[in-house]
């Protein structure tokens, strides 16, 4: 328990209404002493307060610290007896090797592109066939068309994409008790892409867009984010043909917003880059934003250049049309043999394990097809001078010998005591 | 002249369940600190030294073979681990164990196990021996005679659809394994012994009757 400082000890003593002296200076009465007497009484004990809290956090920090150590040296203690044990182990029999630091390369990142759609299963960049599905439920319709690659009753049928129409104003969908589907499209990708107080896609020089059309994928599709400069679609109508890209090949300096990089789309061919570099002034179609794999279009400028209808105004009696109009659009490209294009891109971090299997080691195995009899005999004479293996399979273990980790060969890698071998593994995460 | 080939191989990883596990539970549990060689799909049987065309010829169908993926079920990777020799040895260390076939009669019946390592002096006497059991309904396993070093290793695995059920991994250099009661049947499972050193392994059937009226203790 702490102790009063002797200023107070030795100072005033309230003895009621009347003046003493004491240690704190001239004649006070004894409402102001009391006064006086509680601030100093208080700055006192905040001072032994912080004395005693500095106190325990420093007795705490060390109590950690004593710890932490304690834990350090025994993990240290633990691996320098495994290694000592093994190392003993070397001369004679075992089946584990220590990683050397060196071996060990952690957070190797690296960035990995494949094709965006599927294909009886397999990854393709390309796509040209494109599907609705009848099973699709009127009311998401309504908001979203979902674009399969194979008609939906086949096993390897998946979304690829999916399409939405979106309208400022609400037009476009048949509205019902004050819900209108396109508004609330329009509304949900201007808030997930535009700043707080935007309330309109501006593309280029229009700063007054109204109607879009939003082109996004699905996330096992896209896994990171879409590619940029390496998707193109091809939308076609009566009488035109119109093939999108975004321009990141001629950005030098990318816009980043809230949504990430963006992209304006322009015409173009992954092929032959932009078209801008023929055709002035450019024409802004629409902005694409590859890290959360949305494409949005000007759906008015869609509708006019690649020459089909859209349902606009306040007139619709049905939802749902005008998503089925881009569908249509692009998909009388696929039938015209213009694909749809894209990759995805996701980062990999991997560490890297190098395995060095010098011409000593693992030569003689303990899979029962390499002795016979019951004692343990190797199986063939020419073994006993000249044993050869095959391991197939790489276990990555703790100090536990727990199998954390299996890489397994192609093919069964020869061994014997003359070969070496130098196996690179590869973890993701 | 040709160039000498300096390259490695280069292979894919997967994580195991055990390994996902530790990933998932973090504080550093994931840590892979060594290696070991498995042939588990090799059939030496393949190996034909009286092939018409010479030695260069002995391993050739064992060497175009396709392998398999990895699973990754720890209990399923890695049962045939190559394991270093001086040259000139003519036997492979093996595992031994009194008998392969244990028989508990009634709920509490102790069996003990007590491995041994043939063809290598001292063989295993360091790191002991990795018993398994594959069900943990049949009886409980426990060691007897631990290791000091601290691998206490847990390698748990769902037995069919029962979650109940698991197998059972202890480290030490002999096991008592000890009855449960079985009320409906007679319950037949295994003990894997594996050496954590030379890596040999045996495999011992165990069986616990079903209770009857002359078994059952009071």
């Amino acid at each position: 328990m702490a102790t009063l400082p002797t200023s107070l000890e030795s100072g005033l003593v309230n003895s009621g209404d009347v003046t003493q002296p004491g240690g704190i200076g001239g004649e006070v009465s004894t409402s102001n002493l009391d006064a006086v007497i509680s601030a100093q009484a208080q700055d006192m004990a905040k001072q032994i307060i912080a004395q005693q809290t500095l106190s325990n956090q420093v007795s705490f920090n060390n109590a950690v610290r004593t710890e932490a150590l304690k834990i350090a040296d025994a993990i240290v203690q633990e691996r320098q007896n495994r290694e000592r044990i093994l190392k003993q182990l070397e001369s004679t029999g075992r089946i584990y090797t220590l990683f050397d630091v060196t071996e060990i390369v952690p957070n190797v990142v690296s960035t990995e592109s494949e094709g965006m759609f599927s294909i009886n299963g397999t990854g393709t960049g390309s796509l040209d066939a494109f599907y609705t599905s009848s099973d699709q439920s009127s009311t998401t319709k309504a908001y979203y068309l979902d674009v399969y690659n194979e008609v939906t009753s086949s096993a390897t049928s998946e979304v690829q994409f999916v399409i939405a129409y979106g309208n400022r104003l609400g037009s476009g969908s048949l509205v019902e008790n004050g819900d209108s589907p396109t508004k609330a499209i329009y509304s949900q990708f201007r808030n997930i892409l535009l700043t707080p107080g935007d309330t309109q896609f501006t593309m280029g020089d229009d700063t007054n867009i109204n109607e879009i059309f939003v082109v996004s994928f699905p996330r096992i599709r896209m896994k990171e984010k879409l590619d940029p400069g390496n998707w193109e679609i091809n939308v076609s109508g009566s009488t035109r043909q119109i093939r999108l890209i975004d321009d990141s090949d001629a950005t030098v300096n990318v816009t980043v917003n809230e949504a990430g990089r963006v992209f304006n789309v322009v015409s173009g061919t992954i092929a032959n880059l932009t078209d801008a570099e023929i055709y002035s002034p450019t024409t802004y179609y629409g902005l694409a934003y590859p890290d959360l794999g949305i494409i949005i279009l000007d759906a008015q400028k869609l509708r006019i250049s690649a020459s089909f209808a859209l349902v606009s105004g306040s007139g619709s009696t049905d939802n749902g049309v005008n998503q089925y109009a881009l569908w249509k659009a692009i998909s009388g490209s696929g039938y015209n043999n213009y694909d749809f294009l894209a990759r995805n891109e996701q980062k990999i971090n991997s560490t890297y394990y190098y395995v060095h299997v010098k011409n000593s080691e693992y030569n003689y195995s303990n899979n029962p097809t390499f002795i016979t009899g019951s004692v343990g005999d190797l199986k063939y004479q020419d073994f006993i001078d000249d044993p050869i293996v095959y391991p197939t399979s790489v276990g990555l273990y703790n100090d536990r010998n727990e199998l954390l980790a299996i890489a397994k060969l192609s093919q069964p890698l020869k061994k014997s005591f003359e070969l070496e071998a130098n196996i690179r593994v590869r973890l993701d995460f | 002249m040709k160039f000498l080939d300096n390259s490695s191989i280069v292979v894919d990883a997967i994580l195991t369940k055990k390994g996902r596990e530790l990933l998932a539970r973090g504080f550093g549990e994931f840590n892979i600190t060594q290696w070991a060689l498995a042939d588990d799909e090799v059939d030496y049987d393949l190996w034909n030294p009286t092939h018409p065309q010479g030695s260069d010829y002995y391993g050739i169908q064992i060497e175009n073979m396709p392998l398999l993926e990895a699973t990754p079920d720890e209990t399923q990777s890695m049962k045939y681990k190559l394991v270093t020799l001086k040259k000139k040895t003519s036997r492979i260390p093996i595992i031994t164990v009194g008998s392969t076939s244990i028989t508990l009669t009634a709920e509490g019946d102790v069996a003990r196990i007590v491995p041994n390592t043939s063809n290598f002096a001292n063989g295993n006497k360091m790191l002991g021996y990795t018993a398994i059991l594959s069900d943990s309904d049949l009886c409980d396993i426990y060691t007897v005679d631990p290791v000091t070093l601290n691998t206490e290793a847990t390698i748990p695995r769902f037995v069919s659809d029962s979650e109940a059920a698991h197998s059972v991994s202890v480290i030490g250099y002999s096991f008592e394994v000890r009855a449960k009661k079985q009320i409906l049947a007679d319950k037949v499972g295994t003990v894997t012994i594996i050496g954590n050193e030379t890596g040999g392994r045996v495999l011992i059937t165990v069986t616990a009757l079903q209770e009857t009226t002359a078994t059952i203790r009071t």
